[in-house]
């Protein structure tokens, strides 16, 4: 890992941070905000460079949702309010601008990798967090029954 | 009047729907606290019904009346922290209800908290384009462009509020101004890498928030306003886009 991943990483935490203050998160979950946001950009790019791009994509929101869903449960918050400023950085506005661009340059006929990829990586974003809020709902659910047994 | 305090108490409730669905919050949080806060009341039954842009509320009084209002959303404000306070207040309500008057007043208090300075706003928009531009390997030329560019976004954004009601279209000229800026400056002769500073700029609008919201709807099982959001957020992305191109072509950039 060079020094461009590594203040591209720090750059992750910080851009979570600064939209979270755009959406007026204050306090502690500005912390959580930054140190997942960096992680999940880490773990995209150890998946990128072990496996695929979307694989990495898929690791990296899975466990940025996960950090979401945990944290939001335990500060007794609305989960977007911590997942939405930490999926930022996982957001594709790169790939969005490099599609706009091969448009422009090639015509939409020879962009249409570009197009594809993007619309992969936006399915991919969501599976993701489909996946994690569904066994988060179900685990809810599972510990509610066993509470109500326990407590009979 | 009869019914009178029933009807202040659903016009609150309302209020606090509405503040979470304009501030960002999701369609089945806005129904499920409202149906909490409603049932804390003592209410015998509510059926609340929301989509984007209205929400709908029918309940059943102790005493056998059905009493109906419906309120319609228009602006969006996004403030995730509002939906927090607004969340933290129905759970209050919800384990011991407050006077109607002392609900009013909190969620006065609420709605009135505004996020941030609009200095300090047009910083942060400045900031978060720097920081991204150098998120897409830019160096530090490209982040002051991009803080600039940003800034002047915030600016644009801020004037065109009154002026252009319609929310896409302010997003394609923000686009198109910021595009064009960053052209221009390349034009002049400024050796730098556009496109970290443009795709800095890019993050600033994309609409990352309807997205979210979109699938999470969409999973709670209210399709038609994760339809809705989903369709919002899509042709936000294609508004942005054409700004872009636009700005593109008319520097020489030109469509194939």
């Amino acid at each position: 890992m060079g020094i461009q991943e590594i203040v591209q990483i720090l750059a992750a935490g910080l851009g979570s941070v600064c939209f979270a203050l755009m959406f007026g998160v204050r306090g502690g979950k500005l912390i959580t905000v930054g140190w997942g946001g960096a992680l999940s950009w880490l773990i995209f790019l150890v998946g990128k460079q072990h496996g695929s791009a979307l694989l990495g994509l898929f690791e990296a929101v899975v466990v940025a949702a996960a950090i979401a869903e945990t944290e939001a449960r335990r500060r007794k918050t609305p989960v977007i309010v911590m997942e939405v400023p930490l999926l930022i950085p996982l957001l594709p506005g790169g790939d969005l601008y490099r599609m706009m661009v091969s448009i422009m340059q090639n015509g939409v006929l020879a962009s249409m990798s570009d197009i594809v990829w993007l619309v992969q990586e936006v399915f991919i974003i969501a599976a993701g967090i489909i996946l994690v809020s569904t066994i988060v709902s179900v685990y809810m659910k599972i510990r509610q029954r066993l509470c109500k047994i326990c407590a009979r | 009047m009869e019914f009178q305090r029933e009807n202040r108490i659903i016009k609150c409730v309302l209020d606090a729907g509405e503040l979470i669905l304009k501030s960002g919050g999701e369609i089945n949080r806005v129904e499920d606290t409202m149906t909490r806060m409603f049932q804390a009341y003592g209410f015998l039954r509510a059926d609340v019904f929301t989509i984007t842009s209205s929400i709908v509320v029918t309940v059943y009084t102790a005493q056998g009346a059905i009493l109906t209002q419906t309120r319609r959303i228009y602006g969006y404000d996004t403030n995730l922290q509002r939906v927090a306070l607004v969340n933290q207040l129905a759970r209050e309500v919800c384990a011991s209800p407050i006077g109607v008057e002392e609900l009013e007043c909190r969620l006065e208090e609420i709605d009135r908290s505004r996020e941030w300075p609009f200095w300090f706003k047009i910083l942060l928009y400045g900031a978060t384009a720097a920081v991204f531009a150098v998120f897409y390997s830019g160096g530090v030329l490209e982040a002051v462009f991009a803080a600039v560019t940003g800034m002047g976004i915030c600016l644009l954004l801020r004037l065109m509020q009154q002026a252009v009601s319609n929310a896409i279209v302010r997003y394609a000229a923000c686009s198109a101004v910021g595009g064009l800026f960053l052209t221009l400056v390349q034009k002049c002769g400024i050796s730098f890498h556009i496109d970290p500073a443009m795709m800095g700029n890019i993050m600033l609008l994309i609409p990352g928030l309807p997205f979210m919201n979109a699938i999470r709807e969409m999973l709670a099982g209210d399709t038609m306003s994760g339809l809705l959001r989903l369709c919002e957020s899509l042709i936000r992305t294609i508004a942005i886009a054409a700004g872009f191109i636009g700005a593109m072509t008319l520097m020489g950039g030109g469509l194939r």
